[in-house]
């Protein structure tokens, strides 16, 4: 059919849409990378990259508006359109990318409104706990030394399958570390505990932190549990402890795939953590020669700490070694056929 | 007259039945069982999720550890099972069944189901001034006699082991489900008339009678109580590839006791095979121990000094921070020096490891065993050459040593 003057339009740029869509892309990736710089970084990168997507959607509007009138509009429209459609795709990808960060987010305020429930009980959490009930509920035993494991966050298990994991979770790392303790000749008379407790979910470390300082605890342990696409359980494990201040060790992942050996082994640093906690009690106790041991086998151990906390960890380690060695009377045996022991 | 009636007397007892080893499976609340024998004790394994599983994975481990033992005179089993009142255990509490089973070995552990797996942890204790052969100060320590070396004050070298624990890594149990394991458990524990699956059965072993083990056939083990005598198939179970993670720790268990009666030998070759088969997951202190049970077996038995050494020093790499190896090698050097020559560098690096072992643990061990270093002859040539004023420095370092002895003994390590 023959065209009519009526049909023939000026190939006029999609101003608004482009816009609106762009704007769109650029506000949630602008979040996005925020959110991923103070809780996951994996996540900056893909919500930067559509930042400067949006950008460019911007950018190039702004020429095929200007370009309108001239002839080369056709091209305009067209770059405007690939764009768009680029774009929209990312951000389809992105946000179902983003699906399981948002339910937890989601899942995790739902939390908080439980907590008003007056009855605490193993699958509830606050964002703020109060701190008196927490410290009533989960008291170490006066000739016991404690570190706790909070339950952790959870949003994708079934109650059955997370009560399941929080008991294993509880008994491999009490017996595991009491273990690997005693084989290491530590303990000396400490009885050394991982308990459990439920009275709360902790869900940041400033959090931790108050927790800790309230319940006079050597360390507590926090995390969250979390369900891969192929059932897998993905736990992730904070250690907050004192020394003479708050410190934090965090981020130790273990997956619990089929084969269990892999989980119920218990490494890296959380005997390190552990063995440091007991070197701590030695040297109240007024043992020097156990709490040495203690600390250099924390030493030993703190190759397996996280990169990004060795270094904090080292110093308190060196600071107590230090603090022994002022005080030990053969510190400056030297051996008489030379060099240094 | 006499010689008439001794001679049916030793007839008769060369024909009954030798029995080498005893096995019992009670209560944890039992009293001591087998008083003269050297036993093995094993424990109800444990699960956070309760269940039967713990108490026949126990009992099958006790009785392949008759199946495949060899080498221990006097060997006995006892395997503790729950009662109602569930008793923790804690090392406090291990150690306390132990001490009332005269066991010097105890084996204990976890075990956890997932996904119709199950997957096991072990610990072994070893402390074997708990059977009751020897209770002084230095009671269950490496030993040595250095007369020869003419030593004043000095008649006996020492070294503790690093730790009497020792850990496992977790193995799965590679059965289907835990059927399988039940199934295995009650093919156990009947008892036929003969060594025979279509033998008439007997009985079931049961709770709390002690049974004597005798003599094997084709797989067959004798069993005998006082009212009766049959046979079990135990052997199936050390060629089970369900279990077969779990003949390290019985390798371990067979190494110490072979060594605490008195067949070094035989703990040289059990550990070396335990360390060329099983140690390579295991942690540190496990392969440590193994290494130095291996080498001070080498000594005492085949008088291998070299061997020894080796042993002890990778003993040593494994357990930087600890005196037992450090000791351990100042045992084989004074060995050494009674017979042959020292070197240089061996002389050298004993005395800085020992006074690392010092310096961190205050041993009384390394204390000692640095005085007598310090009075070895073979060694002052070797301290001269590298110090001109040897006496003066010796003599302080001697002065510095003995105060640290005495100090120790006024405050004994717990």
């Amino acid at each position: 059919m023959p065209r009519t003057p009526v049909d023939i339009k000026p190939a006029k740029p999609p101003k608004s849409i482009a816009r609106w869509v762009a704007g769109v892309v650029g506000v949630c990736s602008g979040a996005a990378t925020i959110y991923g710089l103070f809780s996951n970084k994996r996540i900056i990168i893909p919500a930067f990259i559509g930042m400067i997507f949006a950008m460019v959607l911007l950018l190039v509007v702004q020429r095929a508006i200007r370009a309108v009138s001239a002839k080369d509009a056709k091209f305009y429209d067209l770059v405007v359109k690939i764009v768009i459609g680029f774009v929209v795709l990312y951000f389809i990808v992105l946000t179902a990318a983003l699906f399981p960060f948002l339910l937890k987010w989601l899942t995790a305020d739902s939390e908080q409104i439980q907590h008003s429930s007056a009855t605490p009980s193993a699958t509830q959490s606050s964002a703020e706990p109060s701190l008196a009930r927490v410290t009533e509920a989960c008291q170490s035993p006066a000739e016991q030394c404690t570190v706790f494991l909070f339950d952790y966050l959870n949003a994708q298990l079934a109650e059955d399958e997370f009560q399941g994991f929080q008991i294993i979770q509880v008994d491999r790392l009490n017996k595991g570390i009491r273990a690997h303790l005693a084989s290491a000749d530590l303990l000396k008379g400490i009885d050394f505990r991982v308990a459990r407790c439920s009275a709360t979910k902790i869900k940041e470390t400033s959090v931790a932190d108050r927790t800790i300082k309230a319940m006079k605890a050597p360390a507590i342990m926090w995390g969250v549990i979390q369900k891969l696409p192929d059932n897998k359980l993905v736990s992730t494990t904070f250690i907050t402890w004192i020394d003479d201040q708050v410190r934090q060790i965090g981020g130790t992942r273990n997956e619990l795939g089929v084969d269990l050996t892999q989980v119920l082994e218990i490494k890296g640093s959380v005997l390190a953590m552990a063995s440091f906690i007991v070197g701590n009690v030695h040297m109240k106790a007024g043992k020097p020669e156990f709490a040495r041991k203690a600390f250099l086998h924390a030493k030993e151990l703190a190759v397996q700490v996280d990169e990004g906390d060795r270094l904090d960890f080292l110093t308190a380690l060196n600071h107590r070694l230090q603090q022994l060695d002022a005080q030990n009377p053969v510190a400056s045996l030297q051996p008489i056929g030379g060099g240094n022991p | 007259m006499k010689a008439r009636c001794v001679l049916p007397l030793l007839t008769l007892l060369c024909f009954l039945p030798r029995f080498v080893a005893a096995v019992v499976v009670a209560p944890m609340t039992d009293a001591e069982w087998f008083a003269k024998s050297n036993k093995i004790l094993v424990l109800e394994y444990e699960s956070p999720l309760g269940g039967k599983e713990g108490a026949q994975l126990s009992q099958l481990l006790g009785w392949m550890a008759l199946a495949t033992a060899s080498g221990i005179d006097q060997f006995a089993v006892v395997t503790l099972q729950q009662t109602e009142t569930h008793l923790e255990l804690t090392d406090a509490n291990v150690k306390s069944l132990g001490e009332r089973q005269h066991a010097a070995v105890v084996i204990w552990g976890e075990f956890y189901q997932q996904a119709g797996r199950v997957f096991v942890t072990s610990h072994l204790r070893y402390t074997p001034q708990t059977s009751g052969r020897d209770r002084g100060p230095n009671a269950g320590k490496f030993s040595w006699n250095i007369s020869q070396l003419n030593i004043a004050e000095r008649t006996e070298a020492y070294a503790s082991l690093p730790s009497s624990q020792i850990n496992f890594s977790p193995i799965e149990i590679s059965t289907a489900d835990l059927s399988s394991l039940q199934e295995v458990w009650r093919k156990t524990v009947i008892i036929r008339l003969q060594p025979d699956e279509a033998s008439a059965k007997l009985g079931e072993l049961s709770l709390a009678t002690p049974y004597s083990v005798g003599e094997t056939a084709n797989g067959w083990t004798r069993v005998s109580t006082k009212e009766r005598s049959g046979w079990v198939r135990w052997a199936d179970l050390s060629g089970l590839s369900d279990f077969k993670d779990l003949t390290g720790v019985l390798q371990y268990a067979q190494g110490l006791m072979q060594f605490l009666t008195g067949n070094p030998r035989g703990a040289e070759e059990t550990f070396k095979r335990y360390l060329g088969k099983y140690a390579a997951r295991q942690d540190p202190m496990n392969k440590a121990v193994a290494h130095l049970f291996a080498g001070y077996s080498g000594m005492k038995g085949a008088v291998d000094w070299e061997f020894s050494i080796k042993q002890f020093e990778t003993a040593k790499a494994l357990l930087p921070n600890a005196s037992s190896p450090a000791n351990c090698m100042a045992l084989v050097l004074f060995a050494k020096a009674a017979r042959a020559a020292l070197n240089e560098n061996e002389t050298l690096s004993l005395e800085k490891n020992l006074i690392r072992a010092v310096q961190t643990e205050s041993d009384v061990d390394s204390i000692r065993n640095l005085e007598i270093l310090y009075q070895l002859p073979q060694a002052e040539a070797y301290f001269k050459k590298k110090n001109a004023n040897f006496v003066q420095a010796r003599d302080r370092q001697l002065t510095v040593l003995r105060n640290l002895e005495q100090q120790a003994h006024r405050e004994p390590n717990g």
